[in-house]
């Protein structure tokens, strides 16, 4: 989902920035009080930045398409460090991987996070966040976050990649918006499926070695707590 | 509630089995084999708008673009196992004991 340099119009290569620079705020702000709050969040926040800058930038292959792509990892970093802190991991990862891996572009870092940060981190703790109002065990819950995170920003890119390419107005923007999601979508999908997976398994093992860190968050009620110690005893 | 929950836990499986059932027919033309998607649509974008990506800031040609990943893999993959091991080796070891 990275978008290249020079893929988008400058109107909206700027717009891009704008609508990012709101959320990433929030992001720096919740960054301050949540270390205060909760003593193991500094190490939970480099293990989870350090996660989404390797997973964002990791190219898996699928053997169905014959072709490789690479997860977000913003949805399980809204989870675990919160929504608006996690966009701020995906500033950093995207920086990076635009100023040294050539992945995504620095005119275009203001969609490329808009996508990935904002829409995957969103979407991402929304699912999770109505999955547990819903009554869904946590790793149900986490595993809809992690697929839904997932596709809804590759549905994002091709949506601003159809809105800003030069040239659009020669064409129909549902029609490009088809094509890019066309191109996405056959790779993306096993992928969102793993994102999936990963994001239950990652949420399900912290809750059982560590629920102090996830009640503190907010992620996990005490009573949740309570009741996968039962389950536990059981077993 | 409860009903909400079971519906969900009922067509989740067949929702999933229908999503990967989509992919058998839709295979991407890909020109190389493990080809990135994001290539694909920048072969895309030039053939549609004749604009090709612009030359990246720091421009990484041959062996750097490698050293480069599995340099990048090795931190992000040092910062992860640091990390973990004081979460939750060293801090679930006092807990337990």
């Amino acid at each position: 989902m990275h978008i290249q340099d020079g893929f988008l119009v400058g109107k909206w290569a700027v717009a891009w920035y704008g609508a990012a620079s709101v959320f990433i705020a929030k992001g720096v702000y919740d960054i301050t009080w949540r270390t205060q709050k909760v003593m193991a969040y500094k190490p939970l926040l480099g293990l989870v930045s350090a996660a989404v800058f390797f997973i964002s930038l990791l190219p898996i292959p699928v053997p169905v398409t014959g072709t490789s792509s690479h997860p977000a990892g913003t949805p399980v970093a809204a989870i675990l460090v919160g929504p608006f802190v996690s966009m701020v991991l995906a500033v950093v990862a995207l920086l990076l991987q635009a100023l040294f891996f050539a992945h995504g572009g620095l005119s275009t870092l203001g969609a490329n996070v808009f996508s990935m940060g904002v829409v995957g981190s969103l979407t991402g703790f929304g699912v999770f966040w109505l999955g547990r109002k819903a009554g869904l065990s946590l790793g149900i819950a986490a595993f809809l976050a992690g697929v839904l995170g997932d596709l809804a920003v590759y549905l994002s890119t091709s949506f601003q990649l159809a809105l800003g390419m030069p040239g659009i107005h020669d064409q129909s923007v549902l029609k490009a918006f088809l094509t890019f999601l066309a191109l996405f979508m056959p790779t993306q999908l096993p992928l969102a499926l793993l994102e999936g997976l990963v994001t239950g398994g990652m949420v399900k093992y912290i809750a059982k070695v560590r629920p102090d860190i996830l009640i503190k968050l907010g992620v996990l009620r005490e009573t949740d707590e309570g009741e996968s110690q039962n389950a536990e005893n059981q077993k | 509630m409860q009903r909400i929950r079971n519906k969900i836990r009922q067509n989740l499986i067949p929702v999933l089995t229908i999503m990967l059932l989509l992919l058998l027919p839709l295979t991407v033309s890909a020109g190389e084999k493990w080809q990135g998607t994001d290539d694909l649509v920048d072969s895309k974008m030039e053939e549609v708008t004749g604009v090709s990506a612009k030359e990246p800031l720091v421009n990484i040609e041959g062996n750097l673009g490698l050293f480069l990943f599995a340099a990048g893999g090795f931190a992000a993959g040092a910062v992860v196992g640091y990390q973990w091991h004081k979460i939750f080796v060293v801090k679930a070891g006092k807990d337990n004991g």
